[in-house]
């Protein structure tokens, strides 16, 4: 039987990461349940971030940042690499599953390796059922 | 003496963070602990009040930041960074502009008139309403002082018809039959924006807020809600052919009615005017190319008044090349003058006023009042994403706005607005709004500088 659950996703995008996110996303089968949030740069985004997001009851969420090594902060993509494990720590000791977290690291011109990318962790997380705090609430 | 008017302003906070054009970038892993931290010195205190809106994935801080650049200079290891926020930039679009949102919403919860900085940095000249200047002529008049009511500036308009002259008989009596005529303290009219989740109660909030500045509100006959009926003293509902029979019982009340311009509407003029005499109509004309034949021949048919309208954008409707409003206003404005037609009807203008600037520059383009839309919607925080066009939540949940909230942002931004026509007045030392239309002397025009300069030398601009 198909799994007719559509997960609702957040994207995390740094400015300098891949061109457009918004217009890409739409060309996606649910794009109402994608939210893609632009960010300056990827070391922007807290933990806290990503957390609450899952306590509101988002089911998945992906952080897109540049390839390592191009930062236009130098390494902000590497601390958020650093954050997006102690998120995974957290969500593993939530029971939540650290597979609900992912990180892409993708340059401006790489639109059609984030739609397959980006494709694959959106079934990933249809795989994985709903987020099971938005069940509680 | 009258008592002067006033609109009362409140701070009224936004009820969710609004999007702030910093984007600060905090690594806060590699902290020394050097116990002087760039944070704490801020005098803003923006990182003791930091907070996360994860419904709308906004960082407060962006928002409250003032980018005075201190806690980026002053961390030893420099571990803050400003950018400009992402988020920010994409908001509108290339007329509806990140600022314009932004100062319109400063206004709303402040209903202060914003202070952008020292110095301008941004060019003398753009498109639309940025290549007219205002010109402050206290050089050659004493300016007045409007928003501290030293002296008293006079922002009320008249609308309706005007007699040309008065008649009297061999005794002295007055002959003439005075039309009906309206007085708006303020030469602004709001109008239901053409997008937004407008419902029910977004309607009532402005019909409210009307109510409360003395001005109108036009809302189409479809959209006339039970709850709008207590405030038809300041509705102007706005008929078709179409929808008349149905609204035809329920316009009585009302002292002005909007009909749209079509080429056989005179039959439903009339018999509005037959049955309500003491009703002002309004006619809806699209300025798309073909307005000046049909202002002239509504003037002359005893039109009180035209409501031109172009589109969201200010540009003519339906062109390849559009004309912009301000153009194509004073286009109408003058051919009226030319035809002696002018000061016998009211010019209303809407289409493209963003900001309390525009609505001087109309006036002086010779309307006598503007009609605002979309800005009503920025009031009520909307970020002009147009999730409504694609049947998609609100960001800022519009339908679940309080009237009572709703009305004062609204008053807020009137008030704000109001200040700003105060100071162009006062330096240009009018004392009455009406008297600046038409005043195209008062402004300069970047076309026609460019072509009196320019022109000769390197001949039409193509």
């Amino acid at each position: 039987m198909e799994n007719s659950f559509i997960p609702s996703i957040l994207f995390f995008c740094c400015q300098n990461s891949v061109s457009f996110p918004k217009k890409l996303v739409e060309e996606f089968e649910h794009p109402e349940h994608i939210k893609v949030v632009e960010l300056p740069c990827t070391g922007k985004m807290e933990a806290i971030y990503a957390l609450q997001a899952f306590e509101k009851g988002l089911d998945g969420v992906c952080i897109v940042a540049c390839l390592e090594g191009t930062c236009h902060y130098l390494e902000g993509n590497l601390r958020a690499a650093n954050r997006i494990h102690q998120i995974a720590v957290i969500l593993n000791e939530l029971k939540l599953g650290e597979e609900r977290v992912a990180m892409l690291h993708l340059d401006s011109t790489s639109s059609a390796l984030f739609k397959q990318s980006a494709g694959d962790f959106i079934r990933r997380i249809q795989a994985l059922g709903p987020n099971p705090l938005k069940q509680a609430a | 003496m009258p008592k002067k008017y006033h609109i009362d302003f409140k701070p009224t906070l936004p009820r969710y963070t609004p999007q702030g054009k910093s984007g600060v970038v905090d690594f806060r892993e590699g902290c020394q602990r050097c116990g002087k931290c760039a944070k704490k010195a801020c005098v803003y205190n923006v990182y003791d009040k930091r907070c996360f809106d994860s419904g709308q994935m906004t960082d407060s801080i962006d928002y409250l930041c003032k980018n005075c650049f201190r806690c980026v200079q002053s961390c030893k290891k420099g571990l803050l960074n400003k950018s400009v926020n992402p988020e920010y930039v994409k908001m509108g679009d290339a007329y509806w502009t990140p600022e314009i949102i932004s100062t319109n919403w400063t206004q709303a919860e402040t209903g202060k008139i914003p202070v952008s900085g020292a110095g301008y940095g941004g060019p003398f000249s753009g498109p639309g309403f940025d290549s007219m200047w205002t010109d402050m002529s206290e050089i050659v008049r004493p300016t007045r002082d409007g928003i501290h009511g030293r002296e008293y500036i006079n922002t009320s308009v008249d609308i309706g018809r005007k007699l040309e002259r008065l008649r009297f008989g061999a005794t002295g009596e007055l002959l003439s039959e005075p039309p009906p005529l309206l007085e708006l303290p303020l030469p602004l009219v709001m109008a239901t924006p053409s997008f937004g989740h407008v419902t029910e109660k977004v309607r009532l909030t402005l019909a409210m807020a009307a109510a409360r500045l003395g001005t109108f509100f036009i809302v189409a006959a479809e959209q006339y809600d039970k709850s709008l009926a207590h405030y038809k003293q300041h509705i102007i509902p706005r008929i078709s052919q179409e929808s008349y029979p149905s609204f035809k019982g329920k316009l009585s009340g009302h002292r002005a009615v909007e009909v749209i311009y079509s080429k056989n509407m005179r039959p439903l003029w009339q018999e509005i005017k037959q049955n309500h005499p003491e009703m002002l109509i309004s006619i809806k004309l699209p300025l798309d190319g073909n307005e000046l034949p049909a202002v002239e021949e509504l003037a002359l048919q005893g039109a009180e008044i035209i409501h031109l309208c172009a589109d969201e954008h200010g540009n003519e409707i339906g062109a390849a090349t559009p004309r912009f409003i301000k153009d194509m206003v004073r286009r109408a404005h003058l051919h009226l003058v030319e035809r002696s037609l002018r000061d016998q009807v009211t010019l209303l203008a809407s289409g493209g006023i963003a900001m309390a600037e525009h609505v001087a520059k109309i006036i002086i383009c010779g309307a006598d009042a503007a009609v605002m839309d979309i800005p009503l919607l920025l009031a009520f925080e909307c970020r002009l994403c147009k999730n409504c066009e694609k049947k998609r939540p609100c960001p800022v949940t519009m339908d679940a706005i309080e009237p009572a909230w709703g009305t004062q942002r609204v008053l807020n931004l009137m008030s704000a607005w109001r200040n700003q026509l105060l100071e162009i007045l006062g330096a240009m030392g009018i004392r009455e709004v009406r008297r600046l239309r038409g005043e195209a002397g008062r402004a300069m025009f970047f076309e026609d500088l460019e072509a009196d300069i320019f022109g000769k030398i390197f001949g039409e601009r193509i």
